[in-house]
């Protein structure tokens, strides 16, 4: 290990939706685990389960109702807005469902904006981007809006921008979801390459029976507990 | 520069929509500058109709004239007061009246009419009697001759040529005396009450008639540029109101232009408002349409870790750049539409407004700060439309505005 990945540490963790007796929803209950350093991990279980629940509190989109999140031995469910944007800034990469980019600039422009907010100078962002899209893939679209490319490039473009700030760890809720199984399984190929390549730490969700078999870690979710762990 | 780049393209993204926002913010800025020069036009063109047709620039009386115009109220140290007047930078030049009631009788009709004496040659560098007339010349006028406006003539059923007879009380004794006069002019200033109410002769008979030697009641002013005589504040005004006599101004001879005026700024301010809500209300109403359909994309900056802030400032950017170019496309419109105001005018002649008739279309008067202070405004009004938007956009909870991909 080139470079030392702390672990994603989840104590506890429960989340309830809604705040009157009859609406309440347990979309977590008291979940714990470890992500180990360059662990590839997928998180599945039926819909409704909370796999997207779970990802966006560990990636600081939502806060937990109780229990706590470690990264970097940074307790982050007790961050203020800005503090957990800078956070998710420097310690966290994404991949969504869809509509990942940012619709009004180019492949390149859309990787190299997250390395623009770490403020980083120009040269290094010119070398990193033009380095992480030959690796996945799409040297020579480097111009090209996400308008002008397919599904299965632009979740690649997505991954390349998650990847290019060497973030501890990259978050992906069902990031093949919109893609037919071949490309979803060239995705999950390509994030596998780069998690052996860069250690970069991935955990991502899917529905997916081919996907999960390329994960090397697998957290079954039900009804907000986890059910199997291998 | 990635703020400039980012809110450039978010703005050509649909390039209708910006389009007809920056259409309607354009409009709302030309609208308020023709206003404004439109309503400078009318102010000057009231101003210059009121203090060109008759009443002057200004005028010395004898303190309280104006009150009763009494005739036996004559100017103090009238040839002091002239001598100094020839001396005044500012003074283009001036004429002496005298003012008087009268009754003029003809054949069929009795009138009873103010009796102005007039110096021929001093007036008409200073009223437009001259330009007024529609029959007979002012140059002609002579020792024994009226001019009467045509309203006038027409209830004494009289005509250029015919005679008539002139009555007034003497001053002093207030004896009546009687003389005969020659019709030698007929004038009409498109105003009732002069075209019905007034007439001409000479100063020197008016003095004889009244019996009051070289004295008179008015010196009427005409100031090289007008502004010093709408200047309330000149020393000049001090001056000439000194040893018993008084000089007003126009604003102060004729109030109801001078109210007339500051209503039309009035209107100016009560329109200028009006546009700004417009363009106020317009553009949030734009911006929210825009930002609604990009509420994932505002999630997705935010999670890949732009601050809140940084979303506001990109949403500010757009409205800037929205109103960086409205302005420019207004201030084309402006400077394209007052110019063809300014030569052609909106034709209002012949309207009468608050006693005194248009005689001049409405012209746009160009001013620079026209073209300034209102872009500035237009400008400022945008931003401010931008911020309640991007408030509402940068607030946004970041897990609902991913759901909204599923
Ligand atoms: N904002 C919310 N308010 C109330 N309940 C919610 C909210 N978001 C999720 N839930 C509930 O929490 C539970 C877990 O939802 P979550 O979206 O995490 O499931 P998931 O495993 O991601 O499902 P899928 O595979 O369909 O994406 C569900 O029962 C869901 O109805
Ligand atoms: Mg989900």
């Amino acid at each position: 290990m080139e470079k030392m990945v702390p672990t994603f540490e989840v104590t506890n963790l429960s989340k309830v939706y809604g705040k009157c007796e009859q609406t309440k929803v347990k979309a977590l209950k008291e979940l714990s685990f470890k992500i180990m350093p360059g662990e590839f991990t997928a998180i599945v279980g039926p819909s409704g389960s909370g796999k997207s629940t779970l990802l966006n509190i560990m990636s600081g989109l939502d806060y937990p109702s109780e229990g706590m999140v470690h990264l970097a031995g940074q307790d982050i469910s007790h961050m203020s807005g800005n503090e957990l944007s800078d956070y998710r800034r420097d310690h966290i990469g994404f991949v969504f469902q869809a509509y990942n980019l940012i619709p009004v600039l180019t492949v390149k422009e859309n990787v190299e904006y997250i390395l623009q907010l770490q403020a980083v100078n120009a040269n290094q962002r010119k070398k990193r981007v033009a380095q992480i899209l030959e690796e996945v893939g799409l040297a020579g679209f480097e111009k090209r809006f996400p308008m002008e490319i397919s599904g299965g490039q632009k979740q690649r473009v997505a991954v390349a921008r998650a990847i290019v700030s060497n973030p501890d760890i990259v978050l992906a809720d069902e990031p093949t979801a919109n893609l037919d199984s071949k490309t979803g399984v060239e995705l999950v190929a390509m994030m596998s390459k780069l998690n052996e390549t860069h250690g970069t730490t991935f955990i991502f969700s899917t529905h997916d029976p081919t996907i999960m078999e390329r994960s090397k870690r697998l957290i079954v979710l039900k009804d907000g507990q986890i059910v199997k762990d291998q | 520069m990635l703020l400039i780049k980012l809110g450039l393209r978010n703005i050509l993204r649909n390039k209708r929509r910006t389009i007809l926002a920056a259409l309607a913010i354009s409009l709302g800025l030309t609208s308020l500058i023709l206003t404004d020069g439109i309503m400078i036009g009318m102010s000057q063109s009231l101003v210059r109709l009121v203090t060109s047709s008759f009443l002057g620039h200004a005028q010395i009386n004898a303190k309280n004239y104006r009150d009763a115009f009494e005739v036996d109220k004559s100017i103090n140290n009238l040839a002091a007061t002239t001598a100094s007047l020839n001396n005044e930078k500012t003074i283009q030049s001036f004429a002496l009246r005298t003012q008087t009631l009268a009754m003029l009788s003809s054949a069929s009709n009795v009138s009873n009419i103010v009796l102005f004496g007039i110096q021929k040659e001093k007036e008409m560098g200073i009223s437009m009697i001259k330009q007024s007339l529609l029959q007979g010349s002012l140059e002609n006028l002579s020792d024994q001759g009226v001019i009467i406006g045509d309203q006038l003539a027409q209830k004494m059923e009289i005509g250029l040529g015919e005679k008539l007879i002139v009555t007034v009380a003497q001053v002093g004794t207030g004896e009546l005396s009687q003389e005969m006069f020659k019709v030698e002019g007929i004038f009409s200033f498109n105003a009732k009450e002069m075209d019905r109410g007034i007439a001409f002769i000479s100063l020197s008979s008016s003095q004889r008639l009244l019996n009051i030697n070289n004295r008179v009641h008015s010196i009427i002013l005409k100031f090289k540029n007008i502004l010093d005589s709408s200047n309330l504040k000149s020393p000049f005004w001090k001056k000439y109101s000194a040893g018993g006599n008084e000089a007003l101004s126009w604003r102060q001879i004729s109030p109801g232009i001078d109210s007339m005026i500051e209503m039309g700024k009035y209107s100016t301010a009560i329109i200028a408002a009006i546009l700004f809500l417009i363009v106020v209300l317009g553009i949030m109403n734009t911006i929210f349409m825009s930002l609604h359909e990009r509420t994932f994309e505002f999630g997705v900056m935010r999670a890949i870790g732009s601050r809140p802030g940084k979303i506001i400032l990109l949403i500010l950017t757009e409205t800037s750049l929205l109103g960086i170019f409205s302005i420019v496309i207004g201030v084309i419109f402006s400077l394209f539409s007052g110019k063809l105001l300014s030569m052609y005018g909106l034709d209002y002649t012949g309207i009468e407004l608050g006693g005194v008739t248009m005689q001049e279309p409405l012209y746009f008067v160009y001013e620079t700060s026209q073209f300034i202070i209102y872009p500035i405004c237009i400008y400022f009004f945008t931003l401010i439309s931008g911020i309640y938007p991007s408030i509402h956009a940068a607030k946004i909870t970041l897990v609902d505005a991913m759901k909204k991909s599923l």
